[in-house]
C-alpha cells in the first residue's frame, strides 16, 4: 500500500503528527494541503507524482475518518481486529436488522437513522476518551464499525444517488 | 506557440465557452448570447448546431439533450451520443475559428459532478473525435467554485448549488489560499430546468382539459420554448401569458407566481434532500457554511433564491453569472494547467498563483461479490487521484480463472448499480481452493477516470483494464473515427474556413430575410443595411470582413429570435426556409 515511501513511515508520520486517535483535524488538513500542493499531478508532471498524491489522499482519508483512524491505530498496534468481533456483535447486528424490518413508514426509518447517527457520534466521542484503555477502545470500535456499516447499507442506499 | 486556455461547459440544454484573455476569462458569443443551445439538426447534410437547430422546429431530424444519453447505446439518426456531442464541439471550434481566429486544440471540459465513469469516458471520446485534447475533465460545481473563489478572494467552507438545464449538482468545498478541496458531492442527472419547462407545459395542457400527450414532437419544441420564455418573464410580472400554436388551434399558456411556486415545490424538495445528504457526508452543517454559491440558469429565479435562503440559513452568493461561472472556472483552470506545463520552475510567481483543485469520486466503485452484493473498493467522496487494493481468493480447487464485474453506485445490490465492465483474470496456477491470492487494484486519476489492474501474486499474470462504455462506441468504431478526425485536422484548419463563411453566411441570410420585417423598426433598419453590406462583401470574396458583419447581424437578431420563433412561425416554414 505504501508507495515510494519508506515502509517504516506510517500515515501519521507522513503528515508529521503524533500517532493518536485524538488528533487536531485542522492541523491534519493543513499538513495534507501543504503536501498535496507539492505532490498533486497538476503541479508536478513527473510519473511518480500521481502515486505520491494518491498515497496522500489514502492517508488523509484514513486519518480524517474517526472509524478508519481507530482501525488504522489498532492495526498499527498489531491487534487482530477480526478476532474482536464477538458473538455479541453478530447478535446486535441481527437486532438492528430486525428492528429495521419492523419499521413501516419512511418517517419511522428516518427517525431510526437519526438515532443511529447520534449513537455513532457518541461512540466517536467515547473512543477519544478511552484511547488509553485498549480493551474498552476495541469494544467501542467494534460497535461503531457495525453501526456505521449498517447505516451505510440501509440509510445511504435508501436515499443516496439516483441509481 | 502559446496556447490559449479554453474552458467548455458542455451542458445538457446549453453549452458555454470561455477563453483567457490577459488573465481574464471571456465568454464566447453565440448569436449575441453567451450560450449555445446543445441542439443538433441533421436535415441539411452538415449538422446545424445551436439556436438555428431549435428554430428549424424539426423534431424528426433534431437531437435535444444528447448529454442525457452519454455512456449509453442510444442512437440518433445512426449516430451515437458521443458523435452528436462531437458535432457540438466541432461547431464550437468553428465559431472560435471564425470569431477569434484561432484553433481550439486543448480544453478543460466540464461534466456534472455526478457523472459516472462511463459518461466521463464518453465525454473524452467526443472531444477526441472533434480533435480536442482534453487537458482535464472537471466537475461543473467545482469549476464554478474556482470562478467564484478567485472572484471573491476568500477562504472558508462553501457549498455550490448547481441547478442547470438538465442536471442538479451539490458540492461542498473548502477554499484555502488557492486550493479548492472538494469535501463531498451529490446530485441527480435527471433534474433540471428542462424538466420544469416540461411541467409548466403539462400544467397548462391539463388546465385546458387536454391530455399531456396531445402535442406532437414539433409542437412540444415550441411549447417548451414558450414555457421557458414565460418562466424568464415572470421575474418582473405576477402573471404572464403567451400564445402557442397547436395543430388544432392556438393554446394560451399562462404562468403565475403561484403556479410556478406549486410546480417548483417538488423539484426544490428533491434538491434539498440531495443537499442535506451531501452536507452530512461532508461533515458540515448548513449553519457552519460560509456561504452558498448559486450556479445554473434555474438559480436566476427569485423564487429559488428565497427558498434557498430559508432552507440553508446561510449567506447566498449570486454575484457571479450563474450561467457563465462553470465555463469561466474551466478556462481559469485550463490556464493554470498550461501555465504550469510551460513553467518548469516551481518557485516562479505564476506557478504559485495558479489554483489547485482536489476533487472527489462522486459514486462508489466496487466489484460484485459472490451472491450479487457489492464490495466497495473506492468509496464516494474519496479525494482523487486515489488507489486502493483488495485481495480475493479462489473458491474451487484448481480454479484457473476468476471473473470480475465492476460496478458503480451506492446501492448494496450489484444489479441496482451501474455496470461498468466485466473482465476475467486467467492463467491462475492450479492450487487448492482459497490458496490463490488475487489482487485487484482500483485507481481513479485526476480526470475521475477508473483504471483497474488485477494479478495473482504467485503467477505474475497482470491484467490491466481501462473501462470503456460497454454500450455506445466500440473500440473499432472509436479507432476509425479517430483516424478520420486526425485526417481532418487540416480540413478543419483556418485555410478551409472561407468556404465555411460563405456557406454559413448565405444560409443565415435566407433565414434573416424571412424574419427581418418582424423585428423592431430601429433594429430592422440597421439589420437591412448590414445584410446588404454582407452580400457585397461575400461577392467581393472579402471573407474576413464578412465575418465581422455576420457576427454583428447575429447579435442584432439574437435578441428577438426566441420571441419571433415561438409566436409567429410554424415548424414547417422554418425548416423549408433553411433547406431552400
Amino acid at each position: 500500500m505504501l508507495l515510494n515511501t519508506p515502509m517504516a513511515m506510517n500515515y501519521f508520520e507522513i503528515f508529521g503528527i503524533p500517532a493518536s486517535y485524538n488528533l487536531d483535524v485542522s492541523h491534519l488538513t493543513e499538513a495534507y494541503l501543504q503536501k498535496q500542493g507539492r505532490s498533486h499531478p497538476d503541479v508536478g508532471g513527473g510519473a511518480s507524482d500521481s502515486e505520491d498524491s494518491a498515497l496522500l489522499n489514502v492517508a488523509y482519508g484514513t486519518l480524517l475518518n474517526p472509524l478508519k483512524r481507530a482501525e488504522y491505530l489498532l492495526n498499527l498496534d498489531g491487534s487482530d481486529i477480526s478476532a474482536t468481533s464477538s458473538d455479541d456483535t453478530a447478535a446486535k447486528i441481527f437486532e438492528l436488522r430486525e428492528k429495521w424490518a419492523s419499521l413501516e413508514s419512511r418517517g419511522e426509518r428516518a427517525r431510526f437513522c437519526g438515532e443511529l447517527r447520534r449513537r455513532t457520534s457518541d461512540l466517536i466521542d467515547s473512543l477519544g476518551k478511552h484511547e488509553k484503555n485498549p480493551e474498552e477502545f476495541r469494544k467501542i470500535f467494534c460497535e461503531l464499525r457495525y453501526v456505521d456499516a449498517f447505516l451505510e447499507k440501509v440509510a445511504d442506499g435508501d436515499d443516496g444517488g439516483w441509481y | 506557440m502559446a496556447m490559449t486556455a479554453v474552458g467548455i461547459d458542455l451542458g445538457t440544454t446549453m453549452s458555454v465557452v470561455s477563453h483567457m484573455e490577459d488573465n481574464v476569462p471571456k465568454i464566447l458569443d453565440f448569436d449575441g448570447k453567451s450560450t449555445l443551445p446543445s441542439v443538433v439538426n441533421y436535415s441539411q447534410g452538415t449538422p446545424v448546431v445551436g439556436r438555428q437547430a431549435i428554430y428549424m422546429v424539426d423534431a424528426d431530424n433534431t437531437v435535444f439533450s444528447v448529454k442525457r444519453s452519454m455512456g449509453t447505446a442510444a442512437r440518433f439518426f445512426g449516430k451515437s451520443a458521443v458523435e452528436v456531442s462531437a458535432d457540438i464541439l466541432r461547431h464550437i471550434k468553428y465559431v472560435v475559428r471564425q470569431k477569434l481566429g484561432w484553433e481550439v486544440e486543448e480544453a478543460v471540459i466540464t461534466v456534472p459532478a455526478h457523472f459516472s465513469d462511463l459518461q466521463r469516458v464518453a465525454t473524452q471520446q467526443a472531444a477526441a473525435i472533434a480533435n480536442i485534447n482534453v487537458l482535464r475533465l472537471i466537475n461543473e460545481p467545482t469549476a464554478a467554485a474556482i470562478a467564484f473563489g478567485l472572484h471573491e478572494r476568500t477562504n472558508g467552507v462553501f457549498a455550490v448549488y448547481d441547478f442547470g438545464g438538465g442536471t442538479f449538482d451539490f458540492s461542498v468545498l473548502r477554499l484555502a489560499d488557492g486550493v479548492f478541496q472538494v469535501l463531498a458531492t451529490g446530485g441527480d442527472n435527471h433534474l433540471g430546468g428542462d424538466d420544469v419547462d416540461n411541467e409548466i407545459l403539462n400544467h397548462n395542457l391539463r388546465a385546458a382539459g387536454l391530455e399531456t400527450n396531445v402535442m406532437g414532437e414539433n409542437e412540444k419544441i415550441l411549447g417548451k420554448l414558450v414555457a421557458k420564455i414565460l418562466k424568464e418573464q415572470l421575474e418582473d410580472n405576477a402573471e404572464v401569458t403567451r400564445g402557442c400554436c397547436l395543430k388544432r388551434g392556438e393554446l394560451e399558456l399562462r404562468l403565475s407566481s403561484e403556479i410556478l411556486e406549486d410546480i417548483m415545490e417538488d423539484f426544490l424538495e428533491r434538491t434539498f434532500r440531495i443537499s442535506d445528504q451531501t452536507l452530512r457526508n461532508a461533515g458540515v452543517s448548513a449553519k457552519n457554511l460560509d456561504g452558498l454559491v448559486l450556479v445554473g440558469g434555474m438559480t436566476k429565479l427569485n423564487l429559488i433564491q428565497e427558498s434557498l435562503a430559508a432552507h440553508f440559513g446561510t449567506k447566498i452568493f449570486h454575484d457571479i453569472n450563474p450561467e457563465e461561472a462553470v465555463a469561466k472556472g474551466a478556462a481559469i483552470y485550463a490556464n493554470s494547467l498550461l501555465t504550469r506545463r510551460s513553467n518548469t520552475d516551481r518557485n516562479s510567481k505564476n506557478f504559485a498563483a495558479a489554483p489547485l483543485l482536489i476533487d472527489v469520486v462522486p459514486l462508489s466503485l466496487g466489484v460484485e461479490t459472490f451472491g450479487g452484493g457489492v464490495d466497495r473498493i473506492i468509496h464516494r467522496n474519496s479525494p482523487i487521484p486515489i488507489m486502493e487494493r483488495r485481495e480475493y481468493t479462489t473458491y474451487q480447487n484448481n480454479q484457473t480463472g476468476m471473473e470480475f464485474h465492476l460496478v458503480q453506485g451506492e446501492r448494496p445490490i450489484a444489479d441496482e448499480c451501474r455496470s461498468l465492465a466485466r473482465f476475467e483474470l486467467g492463467n491462475i496456477p492450479p492450487m487448492p481452493a482459497g490458496m490463490a491470492r488475487v489482487i485487484v487494484e482500483f485507481s481513479v486519476n485526476v480526470d475521475g477516470l477508473l483504471g483497474v489492474k488485477a494479478w495473482e501474486k504467485s503467477a505474475d499474470v497482470t491484467q490491466f483494464i481501462t473501462v470503456s462504455p460497454s454500450s455506445g462506441l466500440s473500440g473499432d468504431e472509436m479507432a476509425s473515427m479517430l483516424e478520420t478526425a486526425a485526417a481532418n485536422i487540416t480540413a478543419d484548419s483556418l485555410a478551409a474556413s472561407n468556404i465555411d463563411i460563405k456557406v454559413e453566411s448565405e444560409r443565415m441570410m435566407k433565414f434573416w430575410e424571412t424574419i427581418v420585417d418582424k423585428i423592431p423598426e430601429e433594429a430592422k433598419n440597421i439589420a437591412k443595411a448590414r445584410m446588404g453590406q454582407l452580400k457585397d462583401l461575400l461577392e467581393a470574396e472579402k471573407y474576413q470582413d464578412a465575418v465581422a458583419v455576420k457576427n454583428e447581424l447575429e447579435r442584432i437578431f439574437g435578441q428577438f429570435l426566441d420571441e419571433i420563433i415561438s409566436s409567429r412561425l410554424s415548424g414547417e416554414n422554418v425548416k423549408n426556409i433553411m433547406a431552400r
